[in-house]
Parts: structure tokens; C-alpha cells; sequence
């Protein structure tokens, strides 16, 4: 059946102009289909996909014989970038073999959380980059290892530092691959003292954000709550380093450095106390193709920067626990929908079945959107996605 | 609804949780240790009041013939009023300046005799910060408000004659507002009351009938000040979104809007005739600015830092401005009178951005001298004592057991007198420090007052190895002239009992909010009342040393024993020992000595050090190691785990016989 389907989709490619894209499902080994959604994203997150075969490549010369999740997802890219046939399916067992020997948290075959592990092969392909700089020359000093730094998590590093007196020396620099270049933003975190009135601001990079969802709301105004003001005050004061006291004060986040690719992460799996467990909110949430940030610092330099839809993560199902992750991706101005093994060409208007049901959002079924992929138009890797008429009004 | 007031607070309405709390400080501090909130002028007697961080009231006189010295003159300090326990945000003098009422962070309003001075009683109806306070001359009325959004009514006739017996007010509340309050004003006839927020909305009610009029809406930030007109149909407002808006009650609209501060408007003040608006803020600049026609103003006065509060002497025909700036000193401004009025409109054109306009009053012509406050604290490693650095970069250091300070240098870094006293020791931290008054504030609370024991030795009380714990003397120092205090007991914990100064304030407060309960001072616990009070309010654990003279257990900890590896043995069985964490490197010596290399006998507890028979030198005969460092025989196991072993799980000791 998958070949029948593979056949027709073939046929289309053949006819409209694909230029030499490869479209390959993804077998699905139990419960897999978490991996699977992600790789067929950042497959299609181009910039990403660029330096892994780079990479892949670069272990061709090297001869680099050790192996480890990157190597695997090089393989992998590789393999679907190089077979001669347009369409067709792919068993990414080394890569899920190598996933579970690594982390004991994906060692199951149980439901894993889509957003959790694209965390995870960001922050491990980040880590073992930074550990091969520091195997190659200049050669380690003394003998003795540097430990490497904490792993990043999502708001990665901070970096504190008061308008008033920024101490430069003390601002460490984390060290950046290209998957910091390609993903990594920076947040900043200002309070202001409600009672002196000065302000103080501190530095978060991150490598996705996380936002809370609401009820038939855009994406843009999720960002916007956001970075909404909250005001600590009763016994949550702020401690004013200028008043010496606990005053109340005005907290706000907003974005000061704008990601190459931006990824959303919808919080959809939220514990509800009256159900006591984890359950999922199938809410409308309206996406944009085109996407500008209104939540971002004065002092932002490329605050204008307008983004286009390359890839959505989608839950499907009532629950986070049971359910399935498909992809939709966007491939030289046509949708695709990745169902494990399955290859589908879609219309693009097909992408608003995935915003989320407009009533009774809790607990119920839905194929929701669950993690945006938007790329920077003015990222050096020029999309012809330019030309793309915007079809859906939003 | 009612309100409990008086000195004695309702014991059952408050937590059983509770802390103790003491400044360190002078007998007497007569100038103001910090910045100033707020002023009122007295002018029957010619008195200043001030008020601000330090918690003090202070009163002053202003000498009316000028000397003719080239320096700018002092006014005369009168005398203090103390009885807040946190920040003093404003104050109203009311019948005709026989009676104060004040508003603190410390969540209560007090009522004082401004002629005795001396506090009569305390309103504790609010549950947060009291922001602000409102008063209406003609009909004695008064209002506070505070971050707990709440605003009450008072009549100041009630307030006045409360006493201890007779303690309880009715009060009206207005209600509606859903954020912090910020400001609060009335008209003297009480016909209008005018609150503002973090809501940036104004609302207004008749005080009369608590009856909700109108709420003004245009300000896009906090709301600071704000000054009602005489007959209650117009009032001006400042905001930290640094504009200050002239409305009109009636139409419910701005009439103008000023623009000419740079930054958020905290402080106003208008002539008793309407006719002309002071203006201070964060911009450190003070404007006057005509109500019938904004765009005839003067840049009046520059002051070094943040302006906080304004005071208009002789409102009927202003003479002076009293203005308050985020440093612990007040100056006065002489108003230029006649002419000088008018030459306004030629200013006007000026483009604040571009052009600094020239100030028209150049010189203060009376200053209220503010002393230095306390701005940074670094409590040593030997839990005792403290660093602190003041406003204007005095390094002072102080011994906190003995609540005093022990020196103080003008021009040393910080970092050097912090180097030159610490001692690579480890205690635990037993108090918590703060600053926020200026001064020295230390607090002691349940949770770890009693974690700190050390040798009597490392106290400096006397070459034995008793050991005392820091919170209990501490506490027994404080509360030495209560007669309920036990006479010092045989304890050798108890012993060597530091003094603390007499004029030491003492204040109890409940755990979790911080609203305080009760401040004496350290030598009136002898006296009838407060001693009463002490034993209502103390709370159980301070009552346990105080009273019973108890002190909790030492604290113990486990560690391994282990010969080196050097020693090439056969590893033993893995024996967990455990001694007070204050136990020396030496008795462990010592106890490896008898039992481990000459007795072989097991046993895990060294409760008891084994003495040395012979008075052979210890270090001779072994050594003791940690992660393969050798330990100084004077050191504690717990200042080996924090500063050798630097790691969780029990604490491994090596030891290695010297042939």
C-alpha cells in the first residue's frame, strides 16, 4: 500500500517541477513516530539539513570512526539525499537504535514527547560538536580535560547583568556550533522596581520557545502573552538592589536577539489538578505562513524580521500519553505530509486542520499543530518559498 | 468595620511563627540614615517633620534669622519618634499640629503625640506596605492606603483618644480598587478622596458617603502623586510614565498634559490658591508649572539625585520648598517672590531636549544634613562578623554577638578589610542580615538561630574546648534584663555572655509576613508592661534558652575512617563514625591513635575523645588526610567537609602513621 501511494506521489513530483528533493517516510519501529516527525522537520529545516550532510562529508574524510547520534543522523540524511529513487521509504533503525542505547529515556516503547526529544538531538549534536573542537588541536593543555559545559536546555545560559553597572568580565560566552547559529535566540528579562523605578535586565539564550495556548487565539497572541507584564508584589516581592528592600516590581520577557529558525513549542500537555494528570488541549490555535514578532526588546536588531512556515510538528490524539506525531513540511512551494512511512503531497489549505478544535478543546481528539518550524526570510539559505502567494487569511 | 489597635497587638490573630529582630546602631541617631519619604511642616512652632527608611520620625526647628556665614545653615534637630519597625512613606499633622499620623511598610499606621512625642497607638487594619496617606483639615478626617489595595477612613478625634484598654476604631473602607496604591489625596473638606495605582487609573469617591464618583483614565503607568483642588472639582496627578495631567473632575477629563520631566513624576504640590503646580521626580528637577496655562513654567531648582518628596512652606503665599531626594538630605529652596513670577513665558520655548534650561532658584538656603547609610553587607565565614559599605564608601566592620560596630576606615576597599578578617573557618549561618533602614538590621529565626556552634576557644572567651552556640548567647544577651530570664545557668554553653547595648531596639515579628508585633528596647525588658508582653509574645524557642536556659542538641555528623593507602592494609570493614560536627581533626588523631592503633577495639561513636595517656605530640605519631590533603589538627570536621571534601555523601578521613 505504502508503495501505491509512493507511486502516485512519484507521478505528481515528476510532473511539477521538484526540482532533486528526495521524499522519504520513515518506518516506524513502536511507538517511533516521535523521532520520526521531527527528522522529517528538521530534514526540511534547510539550513539544519545543510550542515549535517556538511558534517557527513566532513566524517567521509576524516574517517572518523566513532559513532554517535550525530553520525547516525548524518547517515540517515545521507541516505535519503543520495537514493536514486524520488520517493519511497526508509528504516532509521541505527539512528533509533543508537537514541535508546544513549538515553535510558527513550529505551521504551513507550509514547515520548516530540518536544522533549527535539531538545534532546539539538542539545547531544550541540555537545558533541563542542567535544570535537576540543579533541582537535590546539592540543589539550596539561594533560587534563576541560569538563564540558552543563548541557543546554531550552533557555540555555544566563547571562546576568544591571543597566547600571555592566560588568563585562563577567558575561561568559558559551560556545556556539551551528546549531546555536542555526536555532539559538536570546530573551531578555527586565524588572523594573515599582518604587526607584530602575530597571534591571538579564540575558536567557534559548534554542525554542514555549508558549501557553489559549482558546481560538493566534500564535502571535500566545507570543504576546508571553511577554506580558507581571507585577511581583504581596509576598512575591522583588528584592531592589538600589532601594536595599522588598519593593514591588514589573517583569517582562521579550525577545532581544531573533533566531535564524524559530521553533514554537505550543504547550498542549498540561496537568490538570481536578483530572490529576497529564492531558492534552486540543485548542485553536491560528499559525501564520508568514510570521512577524511583536514581543521583542527595543533594543533587538533584527527585530523586523519576518519568518516563513518550513515545518509544523503535529499531535494526533486525545491524550499526551496515547496518539501519534505526524509532520507537515514545506518543499520548493509545495505541502507535505509525513505519516511515518507515508508520503503525501497536500493543498495548502489543508494546514488549518491542524490549528486545533474551536470548541470543548480539553481532552478531546484533534490533529493539533504541537511545534512550529519558521525560517527567517533573510536567512542565507535563499528558499524559493519568496515567491509563495500567502493563500490563507488568518 | 473594627479595627484592634494599641500597643498590644491581638495575640491570636497572628501566626504562631515568629522572629527576632535587632538593629545595631548609635543611642542616638539624630540625623537621618537614609532617604527621606516624607515631610510636614508645623507652622505654629515653626517645626519640620521628617521621615523615610530609617524608620525614624525626627523633628526639627528652623531658625528664622539668617546667619550670615557663607555656609548654608543647619536646622536645629529637636528630638526623634521611633516606634516603626520598616520604611516611613508618609505622614499628616493633623489638629492644627497636636497629633501625627504615619504610614510604613511595616503594614501599620500609628498615631503619635507631636508634642510629647511619643507613639500613642498602632492601626494594623492593613495587610501590606501603607503607601499613602490623605488628610482633611476642616473636618479632622484622614485616609491611608497601601499595596494591600485597600483604603480606610479615620476620624482623627477617634484616633486620638484610643488607649490601651480602649483600643478598638470603626473605620469605613472604599472600595473598587483592584491594584497597589500608590497615592491617595483629599480636599480640606473632605468632599473628594482621589486614589492612584499600578491600575494608571485614578478613582475618585465622596468620602462622605464611600460612594464611587468616576474613574479617570489616560496615564499609561503607575500612578505617584497626587493634589486635589480646595473645592474638589479639579486635581493634578503625576506618573511614572513621566507626565503630570491637570483633570477635571466635573467633565471626568484631562485638561492639559505636561511633558516636561524626563522621567516618572513623584512628588507635587500646590499653592494653597490653585494658581501654580510643583513638580519633582526621578529627573531630579523641580518645575513650576501655572494651572491655567501649562505652557507657563520654570525650571525652579536641580537637586543631586532623585526627587521624592516636595513641601511647600506658607502655601497661601509659597516662601520655600522643603525637597526630599534619594540621599539622607533635605534642602529648602527660597521662592523668589513678586516679579519674578511672570518672566515664565519666555522660557517656554524652550526644547527640553535640546537645551537645558538654566534653574531660577541657584542655591538651597537650608539644609537638613543626612548622615551616610548602609548600602552592602558581607557576613565573614566565621558567622560573626559582618562587612558593610555605606552611601558614601565607608567600609565599617561589626561584631554582631556583640551588636556593636568594632572599626570603620574612610578609604579601604571593601574587598581588602573583607580578606584581612576572614578565617578559613566554617560555620553555619545562624542570622539573616538586611540594610533596608540604613542601618544594620539582624535577624534571628527558628529555622537555623541555633545551627552555630563553636569552640569557646574560636569565640575568644576562653583557651577551653567547651563549646557555645552563637544563637543562644546571642538571645540570652538580648533578653539578659527581662526578669524572667534565668540567671546564667552552669551550662559552659551558657558562659562568657556578650553585652549588648542597652539602647539596642529589639523587634518581634511574625515569620511569615514580617509585620512586627512588638519593639522594645533591650533595656526596657525590665519594665512592667513590656515584660508582661514579652512572655505573652516570645515565641517558644527563644523562651526555651531565655527562660529555661535549654539549648538543642549539637549537631552531629557521620564521616568514614580509613587507613591511607600508602599503608598498603587491607581495607577494613567500612566503619561510619559520627561526632559533633565540631569535633577537631586532633581528637580524631587522638582516637585513631587509642583505638584504631592500639586498641582494635570497634566502636562507631567517639561521643567521648579518648584522652592521650601519654602528653606525646599527636602529629608526631600520624596524619590525617582528606581527598589526599593533610589536615591541620586544629580544624573541625565541618570545616573540612565545606572547604576539603567540597562534596556531598559522608565525609572519608585517611590516616597514615609516621615511623
Amino acid at each position: 500500500m505504502g508503495a501505491n501511494a509512493s507511486s502516485q506521489l512519484e507521478k505528481e513530483i515528476n510532473s511539477d517541477n521538484f526540482a532533486n528533493e528526495h521524499y522519504y517516510g520513515l518506518v516506524n519501529f513502536g511507538n517511533t513516530c516521535y523521532c520520526n516527525s521531527v527528522i522529517q522537520a528538521l530534514y526540511f529545516c534547510q539550513p539544519f539539513r545543510e550542515k549535517v550532510l556538511q558534517y557527513k562529508q566532513q566524517l567521509k574524510k576524516s574517517g572518523n570512526p566513532k559513532e554517535n547520534l550525530l553520525t547516525c543522523l548524518a547517515d540517515l540524511f545521507h541516505n535519503i539525499a543520495t537514493q536514486k529513487r524520488r520517493v519511497g521509504t526508509i528504516a532509521p533503525k541505527r539512528f533509533i537504535t543508537k537514541l535508546k542505547k544513549e538515553n535510558e529515556l527513550f529505551d521504551n516503547y513507550m509514547q515520548q514527547d516530540a518536544h522533549e526529544f527535539l531538545n534532546y538531538l539539538l542539545n547531544t549534536i550541540s555537545e558533541t560538536l563542542i567535544d570535537e573542537k576540543k579533541e582537535r588541536p590546539p592540543a589539550v593543555k596539561n594533560g587534563t580535560l576541560r569538563k564540558s559545559h552543563p548541557p543546554p536546555t531550552s533557555v540555555q545560559e544566563t547571562r546576568e547583568r544591571t543597566r547600571s553597572d555592566s560588568q563585562p568580565g563577567c558575561s561568559r560566552v558559551s560556545e556556539s556550533t551551528w546549531v546555536q547559529d542555526i536555532f539559538q535566540g536570546t530573551l531578555t528579562n527586565e524588572t523594573r522596581c515599582l518604587n526607584c523605578e530602575s530597571v534591571s535586565s538579564k540575558d536567557e539564550d534559548f534554542l525554542d520557545l514555549s508558549v501557553d495556548v489559549e482558546q481560538n487565539a493566534s500564535i502571535t497572541h500566545c507570543l504576546r502573552v508571553f511577554s506580558n507584564t507581571e507585577t511581583l508584589c504581596a509576598d512575591q516581592k522583588y528584592y531592589c538592589e538600589t532601594c536595599c528592600s522588598h519593593q514591588e516590581a514589573q517583569k517582562r520577557m521579550r525577545i532581544k536577539k531573533l533566531p535564524r529558525m524559530l521553533a514554537l513549542h505550543l504547550k498542549r500537555f498540561k496537568y490538570v489538578d481536578q483530572l490529576s494528570r497529564n492531558t492534552k488541549l486540543s485548542y485553536r490555535v491560528l499559525f501564520p505562513l508568514e510570521l512577524r514578532l511583536f514581543n521583542v526588546s527595543d533594543d533587538a536588531v533584527n527585530g523586523d524580521r519576518l519568518y516563513d512556515l518550513c515545518a509544523v510538528v503535529v499531535h494526533c490524539g486525545a491524550t499526551p500519553n496515547r496518539g501519534h506525531y505526524i509532520t507537515v513540511v514545506k518543499s520548493h512551494n509545495f505541502w507535505l505530509l509525513f505519516d511515518d512511512d507515508i508520503v503525501d503531497k497536500i493543498d495548502v489549505s489543508a494546514i488549518e486542520d491542524f490549528f486545533g478544535l474551536s470548541e470543548g478543546g480539553i481532552q478531546k481528539n484533534s490533529d493539533s499543530a504541537y511545534i512550529l518550524f519558521y525560517q527567517a526570510r533573510d536567512g542565507p539559505t535563499i528558499d524559493t518559498a519568496r515567491v509563495t502567494p500567502n493563500h490563507m487569511s488568518i | 468595620m473594627t479595627a484592634s489597635t494599641g500597643a498590644q497587638p491581638a495575640t491570636t490573630a497572628y501566626g504562631n511563627k515568629r522572629r527576632v529582630s535587632f538593629v545595631i546602631r548609635e543611642t542616638e541617631e539624630k540625623r537621618p540614615r537614609s532617604f527621606i519619604n516624607c515631610l510636614q511642616w508645623d507652622p505654629s512652632t515653626s517645626r519640620l517633620f521628617t521621615a523615610g527608611a530609617d524608620t525614624i520620625i525626627r523633628t526639627w526647628r528652623t531658625p528664622r534669622e539668617m546667619s550670615s556665614s557663607s555656609t548654608t545653615p543647619e536646622a536645629q534637630y529637636l528630638v526623634s519618634m521611633e516606634h516603626h519597625t520598616d520604611w516611613v512613606n508618609d505622614m499628616v499633622l493633623c489638629c492644627g499640629g497636636k497629633y501625627l499620623l504615619s504610614a510604613s511598610n511595616d503594614t501599620t499606621v500609628k498615631v503619635w503625640n507631636a508634642t510629647k512625642n511619643f507613639c500613642m497607638s498602632t492601626l494594623r487594619t492593613h495587610t501590606d506596605y501603607v503607601s499613602s496617606l490623605a488628610y482633611a483639615r476642616e473636618q479632622e478626617r484622614a485616609a491611608s492606603a497601601g499595596f494591600d489595595n485597600a483604603i480606610f477612613l479615620w476620624d482623627v478625634g477617634t484616633l486620638t483618644r484610643l488607649t490601651s484598654t480602649n483600643n478598638t476604631v470603626t473605620t469605613s473602607s472604599l472600595s473598587g480598587n483592584k491594584n497597589s496604591i500608590y497615592a491617595l489625596a483629599m480636599n480640606p473638606s473632605g468632599t473628594v478622596i482621589v486614589s492612584g495605582s499600578t491600575e494608571k487609573i485614578l478613582r475618585v469617591w465622596d468620602p462622605r458617603t464611600c460612594q464611587k464618583l468616576l474613574k479617570l483614565r489616560g496615564h499609561t503607568d503607575n500612578i505617584r502623586s497626587i493634589a486635589v483642588s480646595s473645592d474638589g472639582k479639579q486635581c493634578v496627578s503625576g506618573s511614572s510614565d513621566g507626565t503630570f495631567r491637570l483633570w477635571d473632575l466635573g467633565m471626568q477629563r484631562t485638561i492639559w498634559t505636561s511633558n516636561l520631566h524626563h522621567e516618572g513624576v513623584w512628588a507635587m504640590q500646590v499653592d494653597a490658591g490653585w494658581n501654580h503646580v510643583y513638580s519633582g521626580g526621578r529627573d531630579k528637577r523641580v518645575y513650576r508649572t501655572a494651572i491655567n496655562n501649562h505652557s507657563n513654567w520654570q525650571l525652579l531648582l536641580t537637586e543631586e539625585a532623585p526627587v521624592k518628596q516636595l513641601l511647600l512652606i506658607e502655601p497661601e503665599q509659597p516662601r520655600h520648598l522643603w525637597v526630599a531626594t534619594w540621599t539622607s538630605t533635605v534642602r529648602r529652596w527660597p521662592i523668589p517672590q513678586g516679579s519674578s513670577l511672570t518672566i515664565s513665558d519666555v522660557d517656554s520655548n524652550y526644547d527640553l531636549r535640546f537645551e537645558d534650561p538654566k534653574p531660577l532658584i541657584p542655591k538651597e538656603d537650608m539644609v537638613v544634613s543626612g548622615a551616610p547609610s548602609l548600602r552592602q553587607h558581607i557576613v565573614l565565614n566565621d558567622k560573626r562578623h559582618v562587612v558593610t559599605r555605606d552611601s558614601i564608601g565607608n567600609i565599617a566592620l561589626w561584631d554582631i554577638l556583640a551588636a556593636k560596630k568594632l572599626n570603620e576606615w574612610a578609604d579601604r576597599p571593601m574587598e581588602e578589610v573583607v580578606k584581612e578578617n576572614s578565617r578559613k573557618v566554617f560555620v553555619p549561618s545562624w542570622f539573616s542580615v538586611d540594610v533596608k533602614s540604613g542601618m544594620l538590621q539582624i535577624t534571628l529565626d527558628e529555622s537555623d538561630v541555633f545551627s552555630a556552634w563553636v569552640s569557646a576557644k574560636d569565640a575568644g572567651i576562653n583557651d577551653s574546648d567547651n563549646k557555645v552556640n552563637y544563637g543562644g548567647m546571642l538571645l540570652r544577651a538580648l533578653f539578659e534584663r527581662w526578669p524572667e530570664c534565668a540567671s546564667a545557668p552552669d551550662d559552659p554553653s551558657m558562659i562568657g555572655n556578650p553585652n549588648v547595648p542597652p539602647h539596642t531596639p529589639l523587634i518581634i515579628c511574625e515569620a511569615a509576613t514580617g509585620r512586627p508585633l512588638f519593639r522594645l528596647l533591650v533595656r526596657d525588658a525590665c519594665c512592667e508592661a513590656e515584660s508582661q508582653l514579652l512572655s505573652e509574645i516570645l515565641p517558644n524557642w527563644v523562651l526555651d534558652v531565655v527562660q529555661a536556659g535549654q539549648l538543642p542538641k549539637f549537631t552531629k555528623m557521620p564521616f568514614f575512617l580509613l587507613p591511607h593507602s600508602s599503608l598498603q592494609q587491607k581495607q577494613p570493614k567500612k566503619d561510619r563514625l559520627s561526632a559533633t560536627e565540631m569535633l577537631q581533626v586532633r581528637k580524631v588523631m587522638e582516637h585513631v591513635y587509642e583505638k584504631v592503633l592500639h586498641g582494635g577495639t570497634e566502636f562507631t561513636s567517639i561521643e567521648t575523645p579518648p584522652t592521650l595517656s601519654r602528653s606525646t605530640n599527636i602529629e608526631s605519631c600520624l596524619e590525617l588526610y582528606c581527598n589526599e590533603q593533610k589536615l591541620d589538627p586544629e580544624m573541625d570536621l565541618r570545616t573540612v567537609k565545606h572547604f576539603i571534601w567540597k562534596q556531598g555523601g559522608d565525609l572519608i578521613l585517611h590516616y597514615k602513621y609516621l615511623k
